[in-house]
């Protein structure tokens, strides 16, 4: 079973795509962590995380950028600066529609930028769509 | 009449007239002098001249008001000292390069006073050539253009300033479209599955769909109140007064009874603090804020945290302290926690607005804050500078 590592403060959104990825066509176990510095530690396997059983490497990662602790944007480069997690594919899942955030979150080689929509068939057709891309056909969505 | 005779008188004539034309001169000579020391005494600038090495062989006064030296005896002091120490060496160099080349030259610098104040002029300097083709002295006059100076440094600070503004209101709005995108997002989403649910007959998870909206909804509504408190802060400025800081800390401290009882949290304030001159209805928020986090922040669910608040002694600045022995900070947030919307636990029910309100009250006041912690349960203590209201 497919591992995503989401990443996300806000519980309301969190619950909100726990949803959408309940109803994929295929089974995924998703780990929720509610700030950067957790999302920090699983992927280090550190502290409460230190077991590959409990915490296995997430096969893709749905990040919001603004997080408590440490920010989206910095969790990103740390996937993508290091050797061992730099093939993980990250979405990043977030309210801003700003052009300057997309470019940077490419620009540090984000695999999928989505701005969550405020209508929640609209959410589930396009986060399905870049789980989906991302996980199952590993293609990257610049949605 | 013998031949001589006649000689002699014609001779003694022209002596005569020679001393006469010599006299002349001299009185001419005299009050073209008078009318050029007249003239250099009275004019705004300062006018000196060297001669080929370098040596001042006259100065007006304004000149000698410029440079810093005494007028009547200006002549025998030597200039160097009297440069700012930064500007010397340009200085040397421009006057060695006019001597060997024998060309003109100006610039710009400064002079320091005995009494420690700067003057700054614009000096300029031609050569006045000989037969040779070689400066035999060199003319040079000083503005006074320490005004200028002045004022170009004052516009370049206000640029900054404004430059450091706008990109504080650039960030601001930007952290606020998101930060209220966030609940919109639930609000309008949750409403979705709301419809969803109940068309499917689910009852309970259509209530649970309610209850995030509402909660959202709140949300949005205490993010909208604080954003405009933080507006107002820099709009609406309170009369500043002098109050003594435990009559201040006392009235925080009431305004708050009721969570300082929630928390079990023992405040303890030290005695004989002095008076200050501030925004009191601000200041006020400053106090509440920082307890109030030092409530809510206590190590055990239950709170019994002890708040200890007072002033550093001994500092140029008054320095006031609220210290509380609660969760602590690590050392990467010591410095984010002002930050708007910075929100170091997600289960909080905080927004993150609260300590940037205080940074801003500070500052407004021309006080700095910052936050100390040995680290995870250590404890915090802030720390704010106030201007204190001298005895």
């Amino acid at each position: 079973m497919s591992v995503i590592l989401h990443v996300e403060d806000d519980l309301g959104h969190a619950l909100l795509t726990g949803r959408v990825l309940e109803r994929l066509p295929f089974a995924c176990d998703v780990k929720l962590v509610t700030d950067g510095q957790a999302a920090v530690n699983y992927l280090n396997h550190a502290h409460e995380f230190a077991d590959p059983a409990s915490s296995p490497r997430p096969a893709l990662v749905l990040l919001d950028l603004n997080l408590p602790k440490v920010k989206g944007l910095e969790i990103l480069k740390l996937i993508k600066g290091s050797e061992d997690l730099c093939d993980i594919p990250v979405a990043i899942l977030t309210t801003s529609d700003s052009a300057e955030d997309k470019r940077i979150c490419f620009e540090n080689q984000a695999d999928g930028f989505l701005t969550k929509p405020g209508d929640y068939l609209e959410l589930v057709n396009a986060l399905r769509q870049v789980v989906e891309g991302l996980l199952v056909k590993g293609v990257p969505s610049k949605n | 009449m013998k031949f001589g005779e006649n000689n002699n008188q014609d001779l003694m004539r022209q002596i005569e007239d020679l001393q006469k034309q010599v006299n002349d001169l001299k009185t001419t000579l005299s009050e073209s002098e008078d009318k050029f020391r007249r003239l250099t005494d009275s004019a705004p600038v300062g006018i000196y001249f060297n001669d080929a090495q370098g040596k001042a062989v006259y100065i007006n006064n304004k000149c000698a008001e410029l440079v810093g030296v005494p007028a009547d005896n200006a002549l025998n002091f030597d200039w160097i000292p009297f440069l700012h120490p930064d500007d010397r060496d340009r200085m040397v160099s421009e006057w060695e390069n006019a001597f060997k080349n024998s060309t003109e030259f100006h610039c710009e610098y400064r002079w320091v006073h005995q009494d420690g104040r700067i003057v700054w002029t614009l000096g300029e300097v031609i050569p006045i050539l000989g037969e040779d083709g070689k400066a035999a002295m060199f003319i040079g006059t000083l503005t006074d253009i320490t005004e200028r100076k002045q004022a170009e440094k004052e516009r370049e600070s206000l640029i900054v300033q404004l430059q450091d503004r706008t990109a504080e209101q650039e960030r601001f709005i930007y952290t606020v479209s998101h930060d209220l995108k966030s609940p919109l997002v639930n609000i309008s989403c949750f409403a979705d599955l709301a419809e969803l649910d109940l068309n499917s007959g689910d009852q309970v998870s259509a209530k649970n769909d309610l209850a995030i909206i509402k909660q959202s909804a709140l949300r949005m509504r205490r993010l909208l109140d604080e954003l405009l408190e933080i507006s107002r802060i820099g709009i609406k400025k309170n009369q500043e007064e002098v109050v003594n800081l435990n009559t201040l800390i006392e009235e925080g401290i009431f305004n708050l009874s009721g969570l300082i009882k929630e928390f079990h949290t023992t405040i303890e304030v030290e005695s004989d603090l002095p008076d200050v001159r501030l925004d009191k209805q601000r200041f006020i928020q400053v106090i509440e804020n920082l307890i109030s986090n030092a409530c809510r922040y206590s190590r055990s669910a239950n709170g019994g945290s002890i708040v200890k608040i007072g002033v550093v002694r001994n500092t140029e600045k008054l320095t006031c302290y609220v210290k509380d022995n609660g969760v602590g900070l690590e050392a990467d947030y010591l410095e984010k926690v002002f930050g708007l919307f910075e929100k170091l636990d997600s289960t909080s029910d905080s927004t993150g607005v609260g300590l940037a309100i205080v940074k801003r009250i500070i500052e407004n006041h021309g006080g700095r804050i910052w936050a100390e912690s040995e680290g995870l349960g250590q404890g915090t203590t802030f720390f704010f500078t106030l201007p204190v209201e001298k005895q």
